[in-house]
């Protein structure tokens, strides 16, 4: 009986047990002891960013995925994978990098890392593999680099007002385009940062690699709904920016008060979620294509 | 002593050590200037320099232990040059070089290249240029960084270079040079570039004689 008793246990569960449950939280308090101030401050960008307030829910979506996989989790077994050293050696450097640098987005994704190495030498590869995505999709919470979205925010801000310029200029609307600054009878309009729209195509990025994960069975169907993603984001946008100087061409500047500026990014954003899903299932035809051709 | 048990105290052994090397990292030495930049001339050729305090509202560098703000102006050109020069003695997490590519409310900014000045002292340097603007109004911006007595143009070579030095010397000191200028209406930005480059290729042997290294 009392064999059979240990003997209900799975694999992952005994490595818990003590001593391994000893072991697991001396780890996790090193770790903490690394890591505790960065992820403080990383909260605090969450807290004080509008536009990265979904971070709050990245670690909750990823302890949901691992909880999906407990049944799989509990059948496999583990083994103890000396090569999980490589990706944990890995992270010590990037996080090394980050430190020498100040530069906090190196220093966060060297955790992934850190702790991907640690539970490959831990759990071994089975176990890994199955929580591989769960912990890859923490890099969703991790507010990008300053450099990066600067840089990127002024390559779109050209091309966006290019694209602005020329859509609206189809339409008959007379508008003069002069860098970033789109000149209309009655009003001059900037294309800023914040028009890029940068910042919620890493939202949309992360929702799509979420809802890509759900719905599609191959990695190929995966891959090919979140590289989807961005364009169709970055389209969305478009449609607001043009639609956006196309009513301040009819009402005037007063748009840019109002509630319809306001509150357009948040229906453009619901409006590329409704095609992203349709995309979806467009991408699903696909996939189950390819999950046909590729059995198992 | 089981394999799982020597990878539990090898694991351990890192993570410690690599938090410790953190700690002696962020504890790092802070380097002084060799001369203080309020030093700098005030007369620079033809030109005539002043404190502009104004520009502090549009640069928001409070972290910089050493900040130079000044327009220098020749007497019957309304054209001047604003000088912004920001030295950290260290950088932590607090307080790092920060990109001078800012814009002023409502602007927008682009044509960012490299562009190589010859300076008859330092031979050649290499900045980056962007043009700011709104509408009809422009604003030339030419802005680099100086690490070790070197000009460096590139944002990632700064980091790599201040990392190298941080492992090898613990310190990452640096600065940041930033100097532009409004085009008038009929001014071209050719015409703006030569202005500026002229400034620049004998005002910066200057400044990097106020540097250390």
């Amino acid at each position: 009986m009392r064999d059979a008793a240990v003997n209900d246990k799975s694999d992952i569960e005994r490595a818990f047990e003590f001593p391994g449950a000893l072991k697991a939280g001396i780890l996790l308090a090193a770790l903490l002891f690394l890591y505790f101030p960065s992820f403080a401050d990383m909260v605090g960008t969450w807290r004080n960013s509008e536009a990265y307030s979904h971070g709050f829910l990245i670690p909750f979506v990823s302890a949901f995925l691992v909880w999906r996989k407990r049944k799989s989790l509990q059948s496999l077994s583990t083994e103890t994978y000396s090569r999980g050293f490589f990706m944990f050696l890995a992270g010590l450097v990037l996080l090394l990098a980050g430190s020498l640098a100040f530069d906090p987005f190196t220093f966060r994704i060297s955790f992934l890392l850190v702790l991907s190495g640690l539970l490959l030498i831990f759990l071994g590869r089975e176990i890994f593999r199955e929580l591989a995505f769960p912990i890859g999709y923490l890099f969703f919470m991790i507010p990008l680099p300053y450099i990066f979205m600067k840089s990127m925010a002024v390559g779109m801000k050209l091309t966006y007002a290019k694209l602005t310029y020329l859509a609206v200029s189809a339409a008959g609307v007379p508008i003069l385009m002069e860098g970033v600054c789109l000149e209309l009878p009655n009003a001059s309009l900037v294309v800023g940062d914040y028009c890029t729209g940068v910042l919620s195509i890493v939202a949309i990025t992360a929702i799509s690699t979420l809802y890509a994960y759900l719905s599609q069975r191959t990695l190929a169907g995966m891959a090919l709904l979140v590289i989807l993603a961005v364009p169709l984001a970055m389209l969305g946008n478009m449609l607001r920016l043009v639609s956006t100087v196309w009513l301040t061409y009819i009402y005037g500047p007063r748009v840019l008060d109002s509630a319809i500026h306001k509150y357009h990014g948040l229906l453009n954003f619901l409006i590329t979620m409704a095609f992203l899903i349709l995309l979806a299932k467009g991408v699903s035809v696909i996939d189950s294509k390819l999950a046909k051709e590729v059995p198992g | 002593m089981k394999k799982q048990d020597s990878y539990f105290v090898i694991t351990l052994i890192l993570l410690l050590g690599t938090g410790l090397l953190v700690k002696r990292i962020e504890a790092g030495v802070p380097v002084e200037l060799k001369k203080p930049l309020e030093s700098l001339p005030l007369e620079h050729g033809s030109l005539y320099g002043r404190e502009a305090f104004d520009m502090e509202k549009n640069y928001e560098a409070p972290s910089a232990d050493s900040s130079l703000y000044r327009t220098y102006a020749e007497s019957g050109i309304p054209q001047s040059v604003q000088v912004y020069v920001g030295y950290w003695e260290e950088q932590n997490k607090k307080k790092k070089i920060k990109l001078p590519r800012y814009v002023f409310d409502g602007w927008g900014y682009y044509r960012m290249r490299e562009k190589r000045i010859a300076s008859p002292e330092w031979g050649e340097v290499t900045f980056n240029e962007f043009l700011n603007e709104s509408g009809k109004r422009r604003e030339l911006v030419y802005y680099s960084f100086i690490v070790n007595g070197s000009v460096l143009n590139n944002e990632y070579m700064l980091r790599l270079t201040n990392m190298w030095n941080a492992m090898l010397h613990r310190r990452n000191n640096a600065a940041v040079i930033r100097i532009s200028s409004f085009l008038a209406d009929d001014e071209t930005v050719e015409q703006a570039e030569n202005r500026l480059e002229g400034f620049l290729s004998s005002f910066t042997p200057v400044l990097m004689h106020h540097m250390d290294g």
